[in-house]
């Protein structure tokens, strides 16, 4: 006889709603409530005072989120990450008169790190604070030359603040090294622009817009200079196109204000309620919820790859692959959006796509057990087996503890009759903490040692499994389980 | 219609003397005393503004109020006429209480403005009939029955009042009877007379939908119950109304086409931005594309604000336009446009070519960091320190919570800002830090007039706050300067042919081997203000004047010769050279 448990393809959304949860657990602070005064701390003469945060007045998510981060300075008030990462917790969380004096700590304390000179320059140019912001950002790209949104927002700055033969010339390099910035031609355009030469500007403007077309200030500068020239159609058809685009602008990658975006609280509580949602497989009430959080922060990639899974799970296939585009624009190496589009595709019986979605996964991330065990799961329904084998090796090798890892490896064996082997995984895959799955797994070891000769270690797991199957309500298992039982002479429990 | 040549046209043929010619007063020599001091208080200016504010956060506590500076009884000087609040919530305990003496309702103070120069102010609201005690925002000031007395126009949330001025030192509710009443909530208004009739026509800008049982309930990003920006409502079309001669005013909203495009209107100046003649209608909107309605000459108007590059910022963003001032701020004829926004958006400077294009020149004007912190309401170019070129104050105050760090006396409160125009440099340096104590103090400025209230040739400031008290800003130029080195001119126009204080006209000061400097009649811009509807000029280290230029709003051209400097002077229509 065969094991009758079938190998489940993974669809572990908790796993990853836990990890994102964890992120709030255990916040408990030793901070008493209300306004964080830092008066205790030990401070140098140098750093800038921290700011006082009125913690109260915060809603929950927010002050968990900044009262967690005070804690950690609290602890070590003079390490760098400590006072950057409250920094970002403030900066994401829109007080950023808060955020500034923080960033300048960080970057105080450790002036070799690249990104607390970025955010201090950041935050500094949106607060037109362009003096100080120039020379940040200069810092900045001595630490790193190549970061391109450093380079764009300091030749904003230089514009906002009149420089504009300082403004050229960045742009000029920054077009040297990206010649499809469309910022960085905008830029251009505009230093053009101020000094009179219009067709210059047009050049600039009218190559920006090639390479976004939907660059709002871009067209709207294009089509206003087609008017100071007195082109009054060129002028009116560019200014019609800007009123269509107005808000639109090219989508720049900046990896690390992603970083600070991901800690806003709101659409970090949205997550968190998703994540919630999913394990009262209140499905639909967490679609909405991640995309509340995608209101507040359209470029929040977990909100992105959860959806994924989601729509796909609703039927909403559409939806879903919207989701995985947005995700994989946004962070193309993140394996989790290939992960749960492979199982949309999985789902969608598309295996052939879904085997590639699970490989490139891999490809991010190789240690990945999930992708491992659904990508020999693809590989099993193509008759694959031997490969199937071999990838839930690879993820029982890199991740023991996985139950579904240890099943699907221990019943090929036991399958190839590898008995021995096949009954040592599939003992391990008793540890699992799921108790739908607990039966099968029981059931699966049962008629493995019944096949390997192993009558009583058969018969006694297969009644373990009859009674986690009747107390868990599986009758078909049950069903089966009573056959076999019957098959082995065995008497069959009345239920 | 009256047709003449244009604006540009007159500065073309009559500007001769050089352009860029001469030297300027330079600003080098920082005074020692402050420049303006506060003297509301000793001068029995006592005004408290109350929002009523009870913790419900209606949007209209955070928007007003605004005041105005105008001689309402021929007398010679400045008199203020200040809008007060009222509370929506009649049993809520107010957050902040008026002062002990706090009287409700709109007043109005008289100057009794001694010779010796010593200013005091009377409140005679009661004797003058103007006490209106509604949910007061604005006020604008005109004549618009060419009797030769100042009216005055009150925006509520709520019904509008129109008061005439009797003469007699009263004044009668004419509202119902002139038809220009309007239930909306109305922000900032001007008097203009757009088909050159020679009657003043009325623009009244309204706001958005905001209704107290409507009231949403809106946060700060940390999570504080806090005022709703206006996306949360919407935008209600602003009004124009024509006035027929007789006492009564049309609305022609409609029939005008000025209702085809609106936003949260809440800053309006008049001028003719295209030279073509004619009284255009910029209005600054709340969080939406500004509107430049050009003037067809046809009773209708067409929105150009696009076009001619006035509708948005340089980079296409719709910013939350609040007042606005307009002037030859570069002393070549041309028009330089500002307009305040919101906290993070500095304000905007668009400035005017001889093609009627406008550019946003806010960083080259140096503008937009010094002002980027703050929420800019009342604004205007004067000329502070009578060198001759038109300076920026502007008053600040937040509408949302703001940052503990930027947090003041209240949560909204920041501080005014003095800006002196470097001339040919063109380029603005802030000056607030030698303002004086007012400069220093951090209120919710809103209203901002603009006048010689003691008819000393430099001009003062009348700043309104939110739940706050009124200031009255005295120039201290004089303090600081020897009047040799700083003249100065106030010219005060009278027309029997056009509207009576010939509102729009065109005033030239023709200065040997200088550029002519030009001033337009006006009571409008700023927020929710009107000032002086005298215009003044400041010559600098030359009192030599060659001729004071006129072009009457009936685009009639004059020639004043034999002017001298440092006085306030009446022109008559007629009574120049004609050219």
């Amino acid at each position: 006889m065969q094991g009758s448990a079938e190998p489940n393809v993974k669809i572990d959304r908790l796993m990853i709603g836990i990890r994102r949860a964890a992120w709030y657990v255990g916040m408990a602070l030793a901070l008493s409530p209300g306004t964080c005064t830092w008066s205790a701390m030990a401070e140098r003469p140098d750093l800038p005072q921290l700011p006082p945060l009125a913690t109260l007045r915060y809603p929950p998510a927010v002050r968990a989120a900044v009262e967690e981060a005070v804690a950690a300075v609290e602890a070590k008030p003079r390490d760098a990450a400590a006072n950057g990462t409250l920094a970002m917790v403030l900066h994401a969380n829109h007080l950023i008169d808060e955020a500034v004096a923080c960033y300048q700590r960080a970057h105080l304390l450790d002036p070799s790190t690249f990104r607390w000179a970025y955010f201090l320059g950041l935050i500094q140019a949106s607060q037109a604070d362009c003096e100080h912001a120039t020379a940040t950002l200069r810092e900045a790209l001595r630490l790193d030359p190549e970061y391109l949104p450093a380079e764009l927002k300091l030749g904003a700055c230089l514009l906002g603040s009149g420089q504009w033969q300082e403004a050229s010339s960045l742009y000029e390099a920054i077009l040297k090294k990206h010649p499809a910035s469309a910022e960085a031609h905008y830029g251009v355009g505009r230093v053009h622009a101020v000094r009179n030469d219009l067709n210059g500007a047009i050049l600039s403007f009218r190559k920006a817009c090639e390479l976004f077309p939907g660059f709002g200030a871009a067209r709207y500068a294009l089509g206003h200079s087609y008017e100071r020239l007195g082109k009054k159609d060129q002028a009116a058809a560019e200014l019609a196109l800007f009123e269509r685009d107005k808000r639109s602008a090219p989508r720049l990658e900046d990896a690390m204000l992603d970083e600070v975006n991901a800690l806003n609280a709101d659409a970090v509580e949205e997550l968190r309620k998703g994540d919630e949602l999913v394990r009262s497989a209140r499905f639909e009430d967490a679609a909405a919820a991640y995309e509340k959080a995608l209101v507040v922060n359209p470029r929040l990639v977990p909100a992105h790859v959860h959806l994924i899974s989601l729509y796909g799970r609703l039927g909403q296939a559409a939806k879903a692959e919207e989701h995985f585009q947005a995700a994989v624009t946004l962070k193309p190496d993140e394996p989790e959006s290939y992960f749960d589009y492979g199982l949309l595709l999985a789902g969608q019986e598309k295996f052939p796509e879904a085997e590639k979605a699970f490989r490139r996964t891999l490809e991010i991330n190789s240690a990945y057990a999930g992708a491992h065990i659904n990508l020999g799961y693809m590989l099993e329904t193509q008759g694959k087996v031997p490969e199937a084998l071999a990838e839930y090796r690879k993820a029982v090798e890199n991740d023991p503890g996985d139950p579904q890892a240890q099943f699907n490896a221990g019943r090929i064996l036991v399958h190839q009759k590898n008995y021995q082997e096949g009954i040592q995984h599939l003992l391990k895959s008793l540890s699992t903490t799921d108790k739908e799955s607990k039966p099968s797994y029981l059931y699966a070891v049962g008629a493995a040692y019944t096949r390997s000769g192993d009558r009583e270690n058969g018969l006694h797991y297969l009644r373990l499994a009859r009674q986690e199957a009747v107390a868990g309500r599986q009758s078909r298992l049950v069903e089966s389980i009573d056959d076999d039982l019957r098959t082995l002479g065995a008497e069959v429990p009345r239920n | 219609m009256i047709r003449g040549i244009s604006r540009r046209g007159l500065l073309k043929a009559l500007a001769a003397g050089g352009l860029y010619g001469g030297s300027r007063v330079s600003g080098a020599g920082a005074p020692e005393a402050p420049l303006f001091r506060d003297i509301a208080a000793e001068t029995g200016l006592n005004f408290h503004h109350s929002n009523g504010a009870t913790g419900q956060h209606y949007m209209p506590e955070a928007m007003g109020p605004g005041g105005a500076l105008f001689d309402y009884d021929n007398d010679g000087d400045l008199d203020i006429y200040l809008v007060q609040g009222t509370r929506f919530n009649r049993s809520g305990k107010l957050l902040s209480p008026p002062p002990s003496g706090w009287k409700p309702g709109n007043r109005l103070f008289k100057n009794l403005l001694a010779e010796t120069g010593e200013l005091r102010f009377v409140d005679v609201t009661e004797k003058a009939g103007v006490g209106y005690m509604g949910y007061g925002m604005g006020v604008a000031v005109g004549d618009y029955d060419n009797d030769g007395l100042l009216d005055l126009y009150v925006t509520n949330f709520g019904r509008n009042v129109l008061y005439h001025n009797n003469g007699d030192g009263t004044f009668t509710d004419v509202t119902r009877e002139a038809g220009v009443d309007d239930p909306h909530w109305s922000t900032s208004a001007a008097w203009v007379d757009f088909d050159g009739d020679g009657y003043l026509d009325l623009f009244v800008c309204n706001y958005v939908d905001f209704t107290v049982e409507g009231n949403r309930a809106c946060s700060s990003p940390a999570g504080e119950p806090d005022y709703c920006t206006p996306k949360m409502y919407h935008p209600v079309p602003s009004r124009l109304f024509r006035n027929l001669g007789n006492g009564k005013f049309e609305d022609i909203t409609e029939a005008s086409g000025i209702n085809r495009a609106y936003g949260p209107a809440l800053g309006v100046v008049c001028a003719d931005f295209n030279g073509d003649g004619r009284t255009d209608i910029y209005v600054a909107n709340d969080t939406a594309a500004n509107q430049l309605w050009l003037n067809q000459g046809d009773g209708t108007f067409r929105d150009a604000a696009l076009d001619m590059g006035v509708a948005y910022s340089m980079d296409g963003l719709a910013k939350a336009g609040m007042g606005v001032t307009l002037g030859d701020v570069e002393n070549n004829g041309g028009q330089v446009l500002l307009v305040t926004n919101l906290t993070r958006e500095g304000v905007t400077v668009f400035r005017g070519d001889s093609r009627g294009q406008f550019d946003d020149v806010t960083a080259e004007f140096g503008l937009l960091e010094a002002t980027f912190g703050n929420t800019g309401f009342g604004a205007g170019w004067f000329d502070y320190d009578n060198d001759g070129w038109l300076d920026l104050f502007i008053t600040n105050g937040a509408v949302t919570i703001l940052g503990s760090e930027h947090r003041g006396a209240s949560t909204y409160a920041q501080r005014k800002q003095l800006f002196h125009n470097e001339g040919r440099r063109k380029r603005f340096r802030e000056t607030s830090r030698l303002g004086g104590a007012a400069f220093k103090i951090e209120e919710v400025g809103r209203g901002a007039a603009f006048g010689d209230v003691d008819n000393d040739g430099a001009i003062d400031i009348v700043v309104t706050n939110d739940n706050g008290p009124v200031r009255l800003l005295r120039n201290q130029l004089w303090r600081n300067e020897a009047p040799s080195r700083r003249h100065w001119l106030t010219v005060k126009l009278e027309s029997p042919r056009t509207n009576r204080f010939a509102v729009g006209a065109l005033v030239g000061v023709v200065r040997s081997g200088q550029n002519t400097l030009w001033r337009q009649v006006h009571t409008d811009s700023s927020y929710l203000s009107a000032s002086d509807v005298r215009v003044h000029f400041g010559l600098g280290d030359q009192p030599q004047i060659e001729a004071v230029l006129v072009q009457w709003p009936d685009h009639k051209h004059e020639r004043f010769e034999g002017i001298k400097a440092d006085r306030i002077m009446t022109l008559r229509q007629g009574a120049g050279k004609g050219i």
